[in-house]
């Protein structure tokens, strides 16, 4: 009998906080520790997002060495 | 007292508010609100006694559903006594569901063991989470659903975890090591709500 899901529509973020209350106050604490939080996620990202790119632009200037792609590494370079 | 659309909107959550249940509880915010729902529970009831009573109570009549944890089942505290609360009510819940709508959802750590602590559900088949978010969140996805089907389990994960650090930067703030307080819960409900908007989980 309780296995059965209770089937709703969805609310919206504006009947969310109507329906709790949430106060100006909330709403400027909660976006500024998602702001807080979101930040070391990004700086990850972006710190990851700049190795990558200077990797891929070494291998690409340095054909021959070692991690450059199969193609670069067995190109000739012309003089 | 609220509309009768956001009645079957909102959820009810009875659970333990201790440290270990802490994750879980961020957890059952995020997916309630990626699913959705509206979580509400007794840390908004800020009076004690007999008035926090009826509060709970006002507030189990303005869900169309609850969720209660039946995991601590054993002795606790300095005195060393089992807690009644979540049992109190859930049975406050299953009168309300005789002569209403309301769905009563009952969750378990541990498979079996409500056969032997209250018996007398064991006919509700509780959602087993094993003490894990993602046991949780699988347990919201076998309990809610809507018209246009629910986000998957990864969604669910994903909006947990972004949750879960929201709800550490609160608990520093706040010097709480739990996130069981009424000004952390509304700042995580918001959260939540912002960031299910901007994964266009809910609508605006």
């Amino acid at each position: 009998m309780e296995h059965t899901k209770h089937v709703a529509p969805p609310a919206t973020a504006t009947e969310m906080r109507r329906l709790l209350g949430i106060t100006g106050e909330e709403m400027a604490a909660a976006r500024r520790l998602l702001r807080l939080t979101a930040g070391k996620d990004e700086i990850r990202s972006s710190r990851a997002a700049v190795v990558a790119k200077s990797t891929a632009r070494a291998t690409k200037q340095a054909p021959g060495k070692r991690g450059a792609p199969r193609s670069a590494r067995t190109r000739t370079t012309r003089s | 007292m609220p509309d009768e659309p956001a009645i079957g909107k909102s959820v009810f959550l009875n659970v333990p508010y201790d440290k270990e249940y802490a994750p879980l509880f961020t957890a059952l915010i995020a997916g309630l609100v990626a699913l959705g729902r509206i979580p509400r529970c007794a840390l908004e009831a800020q009076s004690e006694g007999k008035s926090r009573l009826q509060h709970i109570h006002g507030l189990l009549a303005s869900c169309g559903s609850s969720i209660h944890d039946l995991s601590r089942v054993t002795l606790s505290g300095s005195l060393n006594v089992p807690r009644f609360n979540m049992p109190f009510e859930l049975g406050m819940a299953f009168a309300l569901a005789q002569s209403t709508s309301h769905r009563i959802f009952t969750f378990e750590e541990k498979e079996r063991r409500i056969d032997a602590s209250l018996s007398d559900m064991k006919a509700f088949d509780p959602i087993i989470h094993g003490g894990t978010t993602e046991g949780i969140l699988g347990g919201l996805l076998d309990c809610f659903d809507s018209p246009g089907g629910a986000p998957p389990l990864r969604r669910l994960t994903s909006m947990a975890k972004r949750l879960a650090l929201v709800a550490a930067k609160a608990q520093r703030e706040f010097r709480r090591e739990e996130p069981f307080k009424r000004a952390i819960f509304l700042q995580l409900c918001e959260a939540a709500v912002t960031e299910a908007t901007r994964r266009r989980l809910i609508a605006k």
